[in-house]
Order: structure tokens, then sequence, then C-alpha cells
């Protein structure tokens, strides 16, 4: 299993050459100077702060030389000064990587628990009558835009009915309460923004399962065990079951990318301060040195994603775990 | 499902598809009232038999406004998908075809564009070249054509081995006459699918982009940035959250209705 590790992990190497290949790319985009973003006259970027990204990014050195630069300023993970407040940009983003982890892996786990059983009951009567209305279903969840169900709930849950508070993580005056009422405060914050993220990924995730399920289930060991005369729930759930969800562990994995871009739009929406409101406003602000740091950390973020997805992948695969590689 | 569903699909996401075209075409004709004239003290209307779906905070008919937004999601999303069929059949041919190290860069190069959030790079680089409709369609485009790559490589990888193939070549022809006259109709319909779907959610990031502001500017209207307006008004105008979003969603299941039903006809066919 070490050396099935180790060569994923070297696998990775060329990956990251890539992207920081492709993020020094992205800052030359511009055309002509990349400190006049979107425009001479863009009066949202003041001549010191121009300076700055001069000097930083050492624009008037040859490519290689800038291209070395900012490798070894990666490498402590150095992304310089945010333009707006002019604190490092990777302390900013430090602060805001938990609140974006929780909320996605709260909004994984969901996914999970309501995904499985769709997927697997699913699967276990193709074509039967759950099976076509859930596919009808995954393809309305794959059509919604997420950021209007989001304001749509924002609008019936909170605006409306008040049950549901529709912005920021506390309430007002949060921390002079006992832990519970705290805990139930975060509870109702989290809510609407874990319930639309996990909408977005859910679709998806019940078609992956289902697959994977029909798939599994037409196996020769499965056959095996209803021959043997299993009762079928046995068959499922634990011949079928756990073997359906190896290529599941990879799709988590692979999902990282797309929860953090999704992040973007709930963030904003409900006023999270998380990375993906953190990426809108620096954004807006054409903060290019926050952008740049968080472009960066979100690519190896998906790195490290799919190398854990690896580490688990190898832990629960047998042939893997023991030592025989497949 | 079996081909008959599938046909069944293709039909009414055809359907859809063909009347948001029809929509687009003649907008003109179809609209009540002029989609961008403010109209202060008609402001926030509701649904009546002057303004179909209402007005928004400006007094600007709703209607009217997502019958010419569909010109702006069509464009955009065929515009987009084109940019990244292009890309993605000519990476996918080139490296199919080659194999060796020319295969390699090319797939570690998808593998790098797939590390990176879509809509971290979208917001970026809409953000560093300005927000025209071209760029949002090149936009789009060149951060969607990853899939089609590894589709069409796929499919090079196992014609090349063929013997109409080996014919080809036997026979003299040139690499890129090969790729362009055997290996790209030969591979033609899984793209056909894949496109299909691809606009589909192209007209997703469109409208996200627009309603986060870095999309079609306004007062030019588009289905998301209609939508814009809605967040303030959240409260007191229902319509002006509910038919915009609707529309979309309308209109995405139609080309993913289309898509999935071409797919599941084409492979029982």
């Amino acid at each position: 299993m070490i050396g099935y590790l180790v060569r994923r992990a070297l696998g990775l190497i060329p990956l990251l050459f890539g992207i920081t290949l492709l993020c020094f790319v992205v800052i030359h985009l511009t055309p002509g100077d990349p400190t006049i973003a979107g425009g001479e006259l863009n009066p949202k970027i003041s001549l010191q702060a121009r300076q700055r990204i001069i000097e930083f990014y050492g624009l008037h050195d040859p490519l290689p030389v800038q291209y070395k630069r900012w490798v070894k300023r990666l490498l402590t993970l150095d992304f310089g000064r945010s333009l707006t407040d002019n604190r490092p940009v990777m302390d900013t983003i430090a602060e805001r990587i938990p609140i974006t982890l929780t909320i996605n892996i709260l909004s994984m786990l969901l996914i999970f628990l309501v995904a499985l059983p769709i997927g697997v009951i699913a699967a276990a009567k193709p074509q039967g009558g759950f099976d076509q209305a859930t596919t009808v279903l995954v393809f309305v969840g794959f059509s919604t835009p997420t950021f209007w169900l989001a304001l749509v709930l924002m609008r019936w849950l909170g605006v409306q009915g008040q049950w549901l508070p529709v912005s920021g993580l506390h309430s007002l005056g949060y921390e002079q309460w006992p832990w519970w009422q705290q805990a139930w405060d975060a509870g109702r914050h989290l809510a609407l923004p874990v319930g639309v993220s996990a909408f977005g990924g859910l679709a998806g995730m019940a078609r992956y399962m289902r697959g994977s399920m029909v798939e599994v289930l037409q196996q020769d060991y499965i056959r095996t065990a209803r021959a043997k005369g299993l009762p079928e729930r046995l068959v499922l759930f634990r011949h079928a079951l756990r073997n359906a969800l190896l290529p599941i562990i990879t799709i988590l994995g692979l999902s990282v990318p797309g929860l953090l871009g999704g992040s973007v739009i709930f963030e904003t929406i409900f006023a999270i301060p998380g990375l993906g409101r953190l990426y809108y406003d620096a954004v807006m602000a054409r903060d290019l040195m926050t952008v740049m740091g968080l472009l960066t950390i979100s690519a190896i973020l998906t790195l490290l994603g799919n190398l854990l997805a690896d580490v688990a992948y190898a832990s629960a695969d047998p042939r893997i775990r023991v030592g025989r590689h497949s | 499902m079996n081909r008959r569903a599938a046909l069944w699909w293709v039909w009414i996401g055809a359907s859809i598809v063909i009347l948001l075209a029809v929509v687009a075409v003649a907008a003109p004709w179809l609209a009540t009232h002029d989609p961008d004239a403010i109209n202060l003290p008609h402001a926030l209307q509701p649904p009546s038999t002057t303004y179909w779906l209402g007005t928004d905070s400006l007094g600007r008919d709703l209607y009217s406004r997502l019958v010419f937004g569909s010109r702006i999601s069509l464009l955009v999303g065929i515009g987009a998908v084109g940019v990244a069929i292009l890309i993605g059949v000519a990476l996918g041919l080139i490296a199919g075809w080659y194999g060796g190290w020319v295969d390699s860069l090319l797939m570690r190069g998808v593998d790098v564009m797939l590390c990176f959030p879509t809509f971290f790079l979208l917001l970026a680089i809409v953000a560093l070249v300005g927000q025209s409709v071209a760029n949002i369609i090149l936009v789009i485009g060149l951060t969607g054509w990853m899939g089609v790559a590894r589709l069409v490589r796929a499919e090079a990888l196992s014609l090349k081995e063929r013997e109409f193939i080996q014919a080809a070549r036997v026979l003299g022809m040139s690499d890129a006459r090969v790729m362009w006259r055997h290996l790209l109709p030969n591979a033609l319909s899984p793209v056909l699918v894949s496109a299909t779907l691809g606009i589909g959610s192209a007209i997703l990031v469109e409208s996200g982009l627009s309603f986060l502001g870095l999309g079609v500017q306004p007062p030019t209207p588009s289905w998301g940035n209609v939508l814009i307006d809605a967040k303030g008004t959240l409260g007191v105008a229902w319509w002006q959250t509910v038919f915009p979003g609707a529309t979309i969603l309308f209109t995405v299941l139609g080309f993913n209705l289309l898509g999935e039903g071409l797919r599941e006809w084409l492979r029982r066919s």
C-alpha cells in the first residue's frame, strides 16, 4: 500500500508544476500590463497598488526569472499582501479555510446520506417505478441553477416564514449565550447554505451511486451470493454496496473543485465569510494578490483532496491494502 | 431506459430547444414592451394582463426582458460550446492519434485544468480581460473543453487500430487528412451528445456569472442578471425570483433531456 501511495503522490508532481505554470499564465493574461486589469482607467486599482504588483511579481524582469521567483515564494506560501487591507494574503486564507471546509464537509455528508440509499434502491430494481421517478428528479436537479434555489429558499424559509436566518454564521450577541444555544444558532445559520450546497451535488452522486451499484450487481459473485440463498437485503448491503462504494471514493475526491467553485455563489448569497466570499470580494476589488493566492491554493487543495481519496481508496480496497497491485 | 423512452426524451428536449430558438429569433415580435424601457410609476407591478410576468424595481416588463434574455443565453451557450468543441476535438485528436509523449503532455494538461475550480478561473479571467459577451463566451469555452478532449482521445485511440484507418494510411493519406476525413466523422456522435449537454451547463454558468455581476452587463437583459434585481426585492416581488429561475431550469432541462436521450438512443441503435 505504501508503494502504491508513493507512486500516486509522485504522479502529482507534474500536476503541481502545471498548476504553477497556469497560474503564472493567468497573471500575464491581461493584454499589455497585468496591472492595468480592466482598462487603463480602472479606478479600482490605484497607482500605488499597481506599483506594488509590479514590485511583487517583478514584472520588469525576464519571464523565467519571474516564474522562478513566483515558485520560490509559493514554496513558503507567500502570496504577498492584499491590496485592500494590506494583510498577508495567506493569513486571510488560513482564517477562512475552516469555514468553507466545515460547510463543504457537512454538505458532503448530507449528499452521501441522501444519495446513497436513493442509488441503492434505484439500482435494486432498474426500470422500476422508484428508479424512473428518481431519474426524473436527477434531471431536474442537474438543471436547477443553485443560486436561484438559494434565493427561493431564502424567500420562503427566511424572509416570509422567518424560520431560518438568511445571512452570516451567527446571530447578534451570540457570544453571551451558553454553548448549546450557540450550537443551535450555528446550526440554524448553516442549514440553508449546507442544504443548497448539497443540492448541487446530490443529483450527480445519486446517479453515480446507481450506476456503480448496477454494474456491481451484474458480477458473478453477486449471482453466487444469490444462488447460495442469501436474502436480497444481505446481497445488496453486504456484498454489493461495499464494492459499489469504491469508485464513489474517487468521485468524492474529484468533487472538491466543484464544491469550492460553488462556494463562491452560496457564500456570496448567504453572506458567509468563507473562501468563496473572499474570492468574490477580491475579484470585485481587482485585488490581484488575493485572487492569485486563492486560485493557487484552491488548485493545491484539489490535489490534496485527490491524494486523500487515493489514501481512502487504498485502505478500503483489500487488493491494494494487502499489497497486491491491481 | 429503453429505446422508446429515449426517443421520448429526445422529442421533449428537442421541443423545448426549438421553442427557445423560436423565442430568441422572434423576440422583437413576441415582446410586449421595450425590455429596457424604464417606467418608475409602474415599478414592481405583480403579473397582470399588461405585464404578463410583472415588472422589476425600475418598472421594466419582466416578460419582455426574459424574451430578449433568451438571445444572450442561447448565444453564450452555443458559442461557448463551439469554442470548447474546437479546442477539445483538436487536442483530443492529436493526443489520441500521435500517442506517446504528446498524449501524456496533453492529458496532464487536462488534469491540471481539472484541478482548478471552474468558477474561480472564470471569475479571475473575466475580471482581468473584461466582461464583454464575446469574452464571456471565450472564457466559458476555454474552461470547458476538457471533457470533450478526453472523449475524442478515447475514440481516436480505439479507431486508429481499425482496418479502414490502417488502409487510409497505407494509401498514403497525410495524418491531418486521416484525422479530418476518417477519425473525426466516426467520433462525432459522442461529441454531439456532450455538446448538447454542454450548452445546458454553459447557460447555467452564464446565468451564475451574470447573477454575480461578472457576466452580461445590465441594462442588456440576461436570465442571470435579471435575478440580481430579484435579490433586492425578495420579500415583495415573488414573480421576479420565480419566473427567471424557472425559465433557466426549463431551458437547461430541455438541453439535458435532448442530450441524454440522444446518448441512450445512439447506444441502443
